[in-house]
């Protein structure tokens, strides 16, 4: 009787410690007790080098400008093993419908874009790449294989295996290899930069430190890879998505695009740089496209504008900086 | 010592939280990052967009097809959901005693032809509904599942399949006509239904995204004879300004309504609206809604129709046919 007691007592004992420690949430912060070295290392993997912005943009313009679209399509649901139909045809859209509208509108603008395009993108939906690239003007991007998560992931290996892949696929699609990476899922892990630098890639445009062009510092070490910063305000998905689409935070397109311009106004006076993210299968539809080409009409109204792709942008910079690898 | 090991690792095991429930999916859980190329083809092409079906021509010569589609849920969702609790019960209520009155007056006064997209079970609840619609001659009645369920969730045709066959037979009853057309509950989908909606012989459904105009829909690469009638999140009041919605402000979703409207218009296609009547049909939101008409009427060549009647002019007009419904 008395071991059974024991056991007993035993577990009702783990079962109240068990329920206190569930109740009571797990530390969510654990910073509060670093050192300051602690915080310094924690803090300093990846930041903020000498800003790039040249003294002059090219024949003489104030302010460089990239448009630039994620062309994710359902490569994010697929990632996550999510085969939901009805929302795999919310991605389908960017390739069917977004991304005609898109092109056409810079056709008839006759400006520069980037297009980072993620490699499941490209396999499911392989008619896309090569109307970008008929244009020449456009520059392709890599943006992962399947919009991963790769601050989730946090392996370097699988990383890199899925970074090679979208390269690959890239390369071929386009034709060249690619200059250009931005962070699927607009994340990076801590082995991401030391990546992008092995597989020789230009420059970066996922990180957010500054709103002029600089170079990353990793580990405080100069990496030679050029930022060209994006910001969370600046892109179409937070904002104009619905709320059963993602985050759909503030879906007026009248309001979003006049904070894209207030940002490209300041840009304009301060003369750096202008980096709009967007998505074929967001801004592509028809209540929103028509506010793009309202933008792209009042950016084109100022004198003094570069439109050009985030390659050539980064070329300008780095060459301007004597930035070597 | 024997017994003190057991309690220890009993102890260990319950503190270490191992007997704890499955946890639910995590943002690291990416299993499609191991696929092959051939199961992720597979997977995002089992329901694509086929060929684009907009005619040469809309009837009249008129530009642009329009279609106000009204979902009279009510309180199908929650009661699907086992919840009884009478303030929710009365929200979607709203929907049968307010809402649906108040827009189809609206309708009258502007005579334009609605589809009504009604589960089933609200139907059997509010039968005064379909017989205030039914009444107008114009409208259309169609089917949006038995009670709003969602039919991803079952995964199980066979469940599935009963609930479709009991929801257009029930339709049929009250509106005294078989319905030829389905939005199915919260825009999600198994991956039977096509071949289910297909079954039932069908004339098109109004589920899908993946283009504003149009066209037929493909299952597993194969026309399938369905004609789509795409919605869309963003053209739909229930994410924006429904009771969890994020931006409730009916003039600016109302503007986004008519942006939409406007490239329709340009590129001579076609526009679908989704509503709700315990939302649209609110004191504060059916003003926009007429504000939204006037402005449509105020174009030349705009053609308000059902869905029925735009899916059996662009049948017509393609000579598309559903194989299983011959």
């Amino acid at each position: 009787m008395r071991p059974i007691a024991i056991l007993t007592a035993g577990i009702v004992a783990a079962a109240i410690v068990s329920t206190a420690a569930q109740q009571g949430r797990p530390d969510n912060q654990p910073g509060r007790k670093w050192s300051e070295e602690q915080l310094r290392q924690a803090s300093g993997h990846v930041r903020a080098g000498r800003s790039l912005n040249p003294k002059a943009w090219p024949n003489g313009a104030r302010v460089a400008v990239a448009l630039t679209f994620n062309v994710n399509n359902s490569a994010n649901q697929l990632a996550r093993g999510d085969s939901a139909v009805v929302a795999m045809t919310g991605g389908e859209f960017g390739a069917v419908q977004g991304l005609a509208r898109v092109l056409e509108l810079l056709d008839r603008h006759d400006v520069p874009a980037t297009f980072f395009v993620s490699g499941v993108a490209d396999l499911v939906d392989p008619q896309m790449v090569p109307e970008i690239a008929k244009r020449k003007r456009h520059e392709l991007g890599v943006l992962g294989w399947s919009d991963e998560n790769v601050a989730a992931l946090n392996d370097a290996a699988e990383e890199s295996r899925l970074l090679t892949r979208a390269i690959e696929r890239m390369s071929a699609a386009a034709g060249r290899k690619p200059a250009g990476a931005r962070g699927p899922s607009g994340t990076l892990s801590l082995h991401t930069i030391g990546l992008l630098k092995k597989a020789g890639i230009l420059y970066d445009s996922t990180l957010q430190a500054r709103d002029e062009p600089y170079e990353v510092l990793l580990q405080g070490q100069p990496s030679g890879i050029v930022e060209l910063p994006n910001n969370a305000y600046r892109n179409d998905y937070r904002f104009l998505t619905s709320a059963r689409t993602g985050p759909g935070l503030l879906p007026s397109p009248e309001l979003i695009f006049e904070t894209f311009k207030d940002d490209f106004d300041v840009a304009y006076e301060e003369g750096t740089l202008f980096v709009l993210t967007l998505h074929p299968h967001v801004v592509g539809m028809r209540s929103r496209i028509t506010y793009l080409d309202e933008l792209v009409h009042y950016i084109k109204g100022k004198p003094g504008v570069w439109f050009a792709t985030g390659e050539q942008i980064a070329r300008y910079v780095k060459e301007q900086a004597r930035l070597s690898n | 010592m024997r017994m003190r090991l057991v309690i220890c690792a009993l102890l260990f095991g319950i503190l270490t939280g191992a007997p704890a429930a499955q946890p639910p999916a995590a943002p690291q859980d990416q299993p499609g990052l191991k696929w092959t190329e051939d199961q992720i083809k597979k997977v995002a092409r089992h329901v694509r967009a086929g060929r684009k079906l907009t005619p040469k021509a809309w009837p009249n010569g008129a530009r642009v097809a329009v279609c106000l589609s009204v979902d009279p849920d009510n309180f199908s969702i929650p009661l699907n959901a086992g919840n009884t609790n009478p303030v929710v019960i009365s929200a979607g209520e709203y929907g049968a005693l307010e809402g649906v009155p108040r827009m189809l007056k609206l309708f009258d006064k502007h005579q334009i032809p609605v589809s009504f997209y009604i589960p089933a079970v609200a139907a059997m609840l509010h039968p005064e509904m379909i017989r205030e619609i039914t009444k107008r001659k114009h409208h259309e009645v169609a089917i949006h599942g038995w009670i709003h369920e969602n039919p991803m969730e079952l995964d199980d045709p066979v469940e599935e399949w009963r609930l479709i066959s009991q929801a257009m037979d029930l339709l049929e009853k009250q509106w005294g006509r078989r319905p030829v057309g389905n939005r199915n509950p919260s825009w999600t989908m198994s991956t039977h239904t096509i071949g289910l909606l297909k079954k039932a012989g069908l004339l098109y459904d109004s589920s899908l995204q993946a283009m504003d105009e149009p066209h037929e829909i493909l299952l597993d690469g194969q026309p399938t004879g369905l004609i789509e009638l795409p919605v869309n999140w963003i053209i739909d009041d229930s994410p924006m300004y429904g009771p969890a919605g994020d931006f409730p402000s009916p003039r600016m979703i109302m503007q986004t309504f008519k942006d939409d409207f406007d490239v329709a218009y340009k590129e001579g296609t076609m526009v679908m609206v989704t509503m709700h009547p315990h939302i649209t049909g609110q004191r504060t939101r059916i003003g926009q809604l007429e504000d939204l008409i006037r402005y449509m009427k105020s174009k030349p060549g705009v053609w308000f129709a059902t869905a029925e009647e735009i899916a059996k002019w662009i049948k017509q007009q393609s000579g598309i046919t559903n194989t299983a419904a011959q």
